[in-house]
């Protein structure tokens, strides 16, 4: 390749006036590289029996363990959850049968039902939170002369009768 | 030295026995090729360094998968081109997201380079050269500096024969306008 004296009349389509990329390398380079390069193969093919016995080391194992579970745990669970948690639009697109309007109104009335029963419960704690004289005074209409027949009647107890 | 043929080259490599006397061979024959075309696309030497032994390494790993449905040099041009195009990439991103200018960076490297002993006008092309986008720089240096033809170097880039010549008129008309500019 012939160097050009002129920057100016350079023309890179000269095929007889090309210039060369000016690189050079440092001395016995390519001696060295073909050395570095067969040393390189040789530690690759050694490297990669060691880096197979790797992979079965106990971390790795643990891990890959860890994820396989959690990737089974959470296979496990989208139907439980799916289930349990049906979207409106499965709600809304459940046909309801006769049997189960029926069931549905038994138990709203049983429902119903057991609410007055507690209702009714809660009416006689509150009757026991009166006090029993109050209790007793309100339904008093039975006199001394009744009590003295009856006890007559029954023919028991003379000395409680002398006393009335 | 007489280097072999590649078809003979092959032949020893596949008989097994002399696998890395064959590999040897095809060294001899193609770092020097290899070495300076990367060389010219990635400019530092220990950048090109790196990258060569790459290169010969994946030829190592896959010349037992090559079917000499092409040439075996437009082959190993084709990784290359590939591995220093990888590596130009990744340091074109790294420059960007530090907000550097990669193309500065190696005119800077080329300007203090030790491996460089070209005049002027050399000098003038290669910073010309870097500034180049990747594909018009690929196919400037494998024309004009490995002297293959059109037909070969679509072999290696897989591009059609007129998208190369008109990448190659751009490089050509953009590097002459900057060393007429600098």
């Amino acid at each position: 390749m012939r160097q050009p004296t002129d920057i100016h009349n350079f023309d890179l389509n000269d095929e007889n006036n090309k210039v060369s990329d000016g690189y050079t390398v440092p001395d016995g380079y390519f001696d060295n590289l073909t050395l570095k390069i067969q040393n390189q193969i040789s530690n690759n093919k050694k490297g990669k029996t060691i880096r197979f016995a790797g992979y079965f080391n106990p971390k790795n194992i643990v891990i890959v363990t860890s994820i396989a579970a959690a990737v089974i745990t959470g296979l496990l669970l989208v139907p439980v959850l799916m289930k349990n948690e049906p979207t409106a639009k499965q709600e809304l697109s459940q046909t309801v049968t006769s049997e189960q309007t029926e069931s549905a109104i038994f138990d709203e009335s049983l429902a119903l039902q057991v609410e007055s029963d507690y209702q009714a419960l809660d009416f006689e704690n509150e009757v026991d939170l009166i006090p029993v004289a109050e209790h007793f005074a309100s339904d008093t209409t039975i006199s001394n002369e009744d009590i003295i027949q009856y006890l007559e009647n029954e023919d028991l107890d003379t000395d409680l009768l002398a006393e009335l | 030295m007489a280097h072999l043929p590649d078809n003979e080259i092959l032949k020893i490599f596949r008989s097994g026995e002399s696998k890395d006397y064959a590999f040897n061979l095809l060294m001899k024959k193609y770092q020097e090729k290899v070495y300076h075309f990367v060389r010219r696309m990635l400019v530092i030497h220990e950048d090109a360094d790196d990258v060569v032994q790459n290169v010969f390494i994946k030829i190592w790993n896959n010349l037992d998968k090559f079917r000499e449905d092409s040439q075996l040099y437009t082959w190993i041009y084709r990784i290359s081109v590939n591995e220093s195009v990888t590596f130009l990439k990744s340091k074109q991103l790294k420059s960007f997201i530090s907000f550097g200018d990669y193309p500065a960076e190696q005119i800077k490297a080329l300007n203090d380079d030790n491996y460089f002993s070209g005049y002027e006008i050399e000098k003038k092309l290669q910073q010309a050269l870097v500034k180049l986008p990747n594909q018009q720089r690929t196919v400037f240096n494998l024309r004009y500096f490995d002297e293959l033809t059109y037909e070969q170097i679509s072999e290696v880039l897989g591009v059609t024969t007129g998208a190369l010549k008109a990448s190659y008129h751009l490089a050509v008309k953009k590097i002459e306008k900057n060393i007429k500019e600098n």
